[in-house]
């Protein structure tokens, strides 16, 4: 769904709301960043806990705390120029089984216009076991504009000893500027005849990318190149690290991939590696999440 | 079966497309720690396998369809190949091979091809739409472009595997014979699928692969 400036401002739009449809509008207002328009229809719930500053933050929820079978949850953002905004979650995104085959749906929409930052950082998606997920994501980025953006899962329910054991997750990102596809990523997991996902996760229980892009994040994004690449392959006194980690250069950024044993692990990994975006956030997103 | 000679000058190790340079991930995933007995090679060898059918293939078949959209497919691979040491494997294998071809078979569209891909700056030459769209230059049918594709990839880390010494060389020969059926199980699962079915579905051979520049010591580019 491609909403328009003028859509965003009819009354009557939100009566026109699918179930759980949103959408955030930022702009620059007096030398800050500033919610126009935050709204949801349910299951979907935006917070909007600092609507105006240095960059606004918004946290997108549903009630319930999760995805059903057959749930769609579509969010438009608009960054506008010279605008920074702060996308993430409360918690993980649990999705529930699949009684009758029907998929769990999650679809951002965004665009980052000139000079402006959005920042994703969702917690992962945690698929339980029969669970269907797809999840497409495209953000088009004006020149100049800057985005960071996580996405990750974990197994399932590990404390259950739940792992992979979800039917289906399929996700598709694509970052885009002026019609020029800059970044295609795609993940599809799940169990084949020759093997099964757990096969090929192996022992890792949360995999996450994190892509870098524009000219508000790239000096951050080579400094993170060099010092990911200097990282030894595992400590001295273990056969294998519980935290792998690369860092490839993209023109204009870099895109990381993480894949841990343990969550708090690539939490803790991100965090560090993202800390440069604390002062272009205002605050820090992760304090008061541990 | 009719033997194409065309098909068995492309797979011999003779033909000079610089593939034995790589390893698909192999060597990081041996460095670290992750290949640890036949049992784990096999299956690092299968997830690579798959990898290659979700992740490569597509375009391979892409560009064979349509092999006058070589420029468009190029991009959106070099889009999708966001792991810096497959990216640059990729491109250095397209390449050898667009070098080879054309030099080669004397074919006018294959010089062609490569004089255009010379002009071209934005072209990065990534293994996948060449390998596709020299192949239906040359006559190659569908099935045979991307069986050779898929053969060549299991060829190629069967072989690093020996020169890892991860497995002896009549071992490997059994290795790769046993995962034939495999090839054959990955294509009849990515055979119909083009370039908007790009995916990944083993995250961890690219996570491997990813570490290569990191090795102290090492055979392979990537």
């Amino acid at each position: 769904m491609h909403l328009t400036p003028e859509a965003y401002r009819c009354d009557c739009y939100r009566l026109l709301m699918a179930p759980g449809a949103g959408s955030i509008v930022v702009e620059r207002v007096a030398a800050a960043s500033t919610v126009v328009s935050a709204r949801a229809s349910a299951p979907l719930k935006v917070l909007v806990p600092r609507p105006r500053g240095p960059s606004v933050w918004a946290y997108a929820s549903t009630f319930g705390g999760g995805l059903l079978e057959d749930d769609a949850i579509t969010l438009d953002v608009r960054v506008g120029p010279g605008a920074a905004a702060l996308c993430a979650t409360q918690a993980s995104t649990k999705v529930y089984k699949s009684e009758h085959g029907g998929c769990s749906r999650q679809t951002l929409s965004a665009s980052v216009g000139e000079d402006a930052l959005f920042a994703v950082l969702p917690d992962p998606v945690c698929p339980f076991a029969g669970a269907v997920y797809q999840q497409r994501q495209r953000i088009e980025l004006a020149p100049g504009a800057s985005l960071v953006l996580v996405d990750g899962l974990v197994s399932g329910r590990a404390a259950r000893g739940e792992r992979y054991r979800f039917a289906s997750y399929r996700t598709l990102t694509e970052v885009v500027r002026e019609n020029q596809l800059l970044m295609l990523d795609a993940l599809t997991l799940e169990d084949l005849p020759e093997s099964s996902i757990a096969d090929r996760m192996g022992r890792f229980d949360v995999y996450t990318t994190a892509i870098l892009l524009g000219p508000r994040v790239e000096a951050a994004a080579a400094v993170l190149v060099e010092s990911i690449g200097r990282m030894p392959l595992r400590p001295p006194d273990q056969v294998r690290s519980r935290l792998l980690a690369t860092a490839s250069p993209r023109p204009g950024g870099a895109v990381l991939r993480v894949a841990g044993e343990e969550p708090e692990d690539v939490a803790a990994f991100l965090r560090a590696s993202l800390a440069f975006l604390v002062p272009l956030l205002g605050d820090d997103p992760w304090a008061r999440k541990w | 079966m009719a033997l194409s000679l065309l098909v068995l000058q492309l797979a011999d190790s003779a033909f000079p497309t610089g593939g034995f340079a790589h390893s698909g991930g192999l060597e990081a995933a041996a460095q670290l720690g992750e290949i640890h007995g036949p049992s784990s090679l096999e299956r690092f060898l299968l997830h690579n396998l798959e990898q290659a059918g979700a992740g490569v293939l597509p375009i391979v078949t892409a560009a064979h369809a349509t092999p006058e959209r070589l420029s468009d497919l190029d991009r959106r691979h070099d889009a999708f190949l966001t792991n810096h040491v497959a990216n640059r494997a990729s491109r250095a294998q397209g390449r050898a091979w667009l070098a080879a071809a054309a030099h080669s078979f004397g074919n006018t569209s294959l010089r062609e091809l490569r004089a255009r891909a010379r002009e071209d700056e934005s072209f990065c030459g990534h293994f996948a739409p060449v390998f596709g769209a020299i192949s239906a230059r040359l006559g190659l049918e569908r099935g045979e472009a991307q069986r050779l594709f898929l053969f060549l990839h299991l060829r190629g880390l069967v072989s690093s595997a020996v020169r890892l010494s991860l497995v002896g060389p009549l071992e490997a020969q059994a290795l790769q014979h046993r995962l034939a059926g495999s090839v054959l199980t990955v294509l009849s699962r990515h055979e119909k699928r083009g370039e908007d079915d790009l995916t990944t579905t083993a995250p961890l051979v690219d996570l491997f692969q990813g570490h290569q520049d990191r090795l102290y010591s090492r055979l392979f580019s990537s």
